[in-house]
């Protein structure tokens, strides 16, 4: 993975500093909180309900071993031992003092990490495929370009107060697993006929309260003229998206608004004006950051098959161990290595991404000993050893199996993406990890789970949708009736290459009608299935009509009888 | 005398007295300028051009403009300013609107301005360094703002991720070097 230079180093050591200075004329009392608020949000610190937050970014999800013991040490030395993956490939920390602050801040920089841009608004952490360079449907590895992007990005003086927040999502692969659609920005890589790196960009997707899909602007950009285009997108977003309605500040309403025709003309116009300048990537400054992105030295080593791996497992174990096999290995680029998805859903009870200082300390010695020292986080808030060999994977189930990170439950119902909602965020409308916990606890039966099949569940606790429950097959979206806390539910939402929207099912339930409404709907799902379709492909066949029938039937029932 | 920050391109940055004044009103009438140094809006001038054109031309006028003006739309107005003016501002009315970094960028980079461009209004030591980045060389910041806390906030950084009115980004420096 990428490694600082001196240049990196520099920069982040001067915004730690910078950051230092900051806090301090805070607590002097003379920055008032209304003009640090920014400042603070640029570097990644939130206050909360209950104290202050801390987003780390993790540049397209990839960390090293060092860097998430050191998580592990900002767990324990300032948090409550624990911290939070998130749907955008960080971590949060959720309990700490703005005295604090600076030190963290320094305690990262020290393993080359830093908060800058995890909020505000600004362009935020850029994300990506978290099985970047190993997956087997790889067109391009995105890792280089993103690396790029990253440091273009970094404190981009003309971007430093946009109108709202901007997220910037890159896919290299055949299947999109890096959600690019609903990014303010989403980029495609591809390779022309001449086997040129060349970038598909679309712009103004976003879930939020109006959920949109990304239109396409762009085709065929060379990457090396990515500054200047993304520079010209964001001046047009800067100069005339909406700063008087915070709503409809993001630059998917701009888009809307002049429809993707006239913005990309806009773009165009802008990048006339700049495209023959100097910004463009050169070659050394790709070398630079494609050196740390070479493929390590994978061993020759014959693919076995799946009887041979099980067969690792002593008997006991091997229908455990298959499951685990079954759901939490993504196929590899070279034969004989696999790729292993971590589970952080729904063990001990915690909050699904959540994991202890322990389990990072676990996963980063994991990682050492069979995985080239990387760990990559995904946007489904689990984490990835990319590159284990096929013969290490059972010593691996049986370590993470020992500190409660074996669940084989990867794209299964209880693998849900879930915002902090109100029992931590305060912009939340309502409460989602309880939610959650009670439907992991409805959906325990893993047996039950694997008939069901690849289905997601993701849970927002407002409408800013950090839960993603737009692109869920089941969304649950917190809501605000008059003080209490209810939650509507949508369906026929997905990821990937055929990414939608899910539509609202009707009127909104209470929290404890919420576990039953799933099983509902789960139930048509079984009635109605034919062979081993998903759930997605049943309620494209079927319509949302009959899970409507059977959730409100009851409703209706009363008021025939009433 | 009122001080502002002079960051002029390849000098360092420095505390002066500050002549220029801000004329806000919008109904005023042009005559009662007088011989100071005073910046007005560009719509003011948009609605008093003959009236403004001696001051103009004796440079004791200057222009600036604020988040709403379209300096590309209206570029043939824009253009005329350029060329008489000796010194424009943006204003930024409150600290967080980003539009002004936008507007300098574009006067620099597309209008080739070279001369003074001040950033009035709630401009914040905070701040200051994008500003000086994307082609402001004054800073007339808002009065409560500690001046020597904007310098060094003006030298804190010694590399930059991006090109910018001030010079390459640290990357193609090194390459070229």
């Amino acid at each position: 993975m990428y490694k600082y230079d001196h240049i990196d180093q520099s920069l982040v050591d001067s915004r730690a500093q910078e950051f230092k200075f900051q806090v301090e004329r805070r607590l002097n009392g003379t920055l008032s909180e209304e003009e640090f608020r920014p400042l603070r949000l640029q570097n990644g610190l939130y206050y909360q309900l209950h104290a202050y937050m801390l987003r780390v970014a993790i540049p397209y999800g990839v960390l090293n071993a060092d860097q998430l013991d050191q998580l592990a040490y900002i767990a324990r030395r300032y948090d409550k031992g624990y911290g939070h993956f998130t749907t955008r490939q960080n971590v949060q920390f959720n309990w700490l003092t703005l005295e604090d602050s600076p030190a963290i801040l320094s305690d990262l920089a020290k393993v080359q990490m830093h908060a800058i841009q995890t909020s505000g608004n600004v362009v935020r952490n850029i994300t990506s495929d978290p099985f970047a360079g190993v997956a087997q449907d790889e067109v391009v590895d995105p890792r280089p370009f993103c690396e790029l992007l990253r440091q273009w990005s970094t404190l981009h003086p003309e971007f430093a107060y946009l109108p709202r927040k901007f997220k910037i999502a890159i896919n290299g692969s055949k299947t999109d697993r890096a959600v690019t659609m609903v990014h303010d920005v989403g980029i495609v890589l591809k390779k022309d006929d001449a086997e040129n790196v060349v970038a598909d960009i679309y712009a103004g997707g976003g879930l939020g309260r109006t959920p949109i899909l990304a239109s396409f602007i762009k085709g065929d950009l060379p990457w090396q003229q990515l500054p200047s285009y993304l520079n010209a997108v964001l001046r047009v977003y800067n100069r005339y998206g909406r700063r008087d309605n915070l709503y409809k500040a993001r630059i998917k309403i701009l888009v809307k608004a002049l429809g993707p025709e006239q913005f990309a003309k806009e773009v165009e116009e802008q990048w006339a004006l700049m495209k023959d300048r100097n910004d463009g990537f050169v070659e050394q400054e790709w070398q630079r950051v494609a050196k740390h992105f070479v493929k390590p030295n994978y061993l020759k080593i014959p693919q076995q098959s799946l009887f041979d791996i099980i067969n690792l497992a002593p008997k006991d174990q091997q229908k455990s161990f298959a499951n685990w096999l079954e759901r939490n290995t993504k196929k590899h680029q070279v034969p004989g290595y696999l790729s292993v998805v971590i589970s952080l859903k729904n063990h001990h009870g915690s909050a699904p991404g959540d994991a202890t200082a322990e389990q990072m300390n676990v996963v980063a010695n994991l990682s050492r000993q069979y995985s080239y020292s990387e760990i990559r986080v995904t946007h489904e808030q689990n984490l990835v050893l990319a590159d284990v060999e096929q013969t290490h994977l059972f010593a691996i189930y049986q370590t993470l199996k020992q500190h409660g990170l074996a669940r084989s439950n990867i794209g299964l119902l209880s693998d849900m993406i879930v915002c902090p909602g109100g029992d931590f965020c305060s912009l939340a409308n309502a409460k989602s990890l309880p939610i959650a916990a009670e439907i992991a606890k409805q959906f325990d039966d893993l047996d039950y789970l694997y008939d069901l099949g690849d289905l997601s569940l993701n849970i927002s606790g407002c409408i800013n949708s950090c839960g993603h429950h737009h692109v869920a097959n089941i969304g649950i979206l917190g809501v605000d009736k008059d003080g209490t806390e209810w939650y509507q539910i949508t369906l026929g939402g997905q990821q990937g290459n055929s990414t939608a929207i899910g539509k609202v099912i009707g009127p909104s339930f209470s929290a404890a009608e919420v576990p039953n409404i799933i099983q509902k709907i789960i139930e048509v799902f079984e009635q109605k299935r034919i062979g081993q379709e998903s759930f997605i492909e049943t309620y494209q066949r079927i319509g949302i009509e009959p899970f409507k029938n059977k959730v409100y039937q009851k409703v209706e029932q009363e008021l025939a009888n009433a | 005398m009122p001080k502002y920050i002079q960051y002029f391109k390849n000098t360092k940055p420095s505390i002066q007295d500050n002549i220029w004044l801000i004329q806000r009103e919008s109904d005023l009438n042009p005559d009662t300028l007088g011989d100071r140094h005073t910046f007005v809006a560009f719509g003011f001038w948009k609605n008093h051009q003959a009236a403004l054109q001696t001051k103009l031309a004796a440079q004791t006028l200057g222009i600036y403009f604020t988040v709403t003006d379209d300096i590309l739309k209206d570029s043939e107005l824009t253009q005329i300013v350029l060329n008489q003016a000796s010194i424009i501002a943006i204003d930024f009315p409150i600290f967080r609107d980003g539009r002004g970094f936008s507007t300098a960028a574009i006067l620099r980079e597309h209008f080739g301005w070279q001369k003074e461009l001040r950033a009035i209004g709630d401009v914040l030591v905070d701040q200051v360094l994008p500003m000086a980045r994307v082609g402001f060389d004054a800073f007339d910041l808002r009065q409560d703002q500690n001046l020597e806390f904007a310098i060094e906030q003006l030298n804190r950084f010694s590399v930059t991720m991006q090109n910018d009115w001030r010079g390459l980004r640290t990357t193609l420096q090194e390459v070229l070097a």
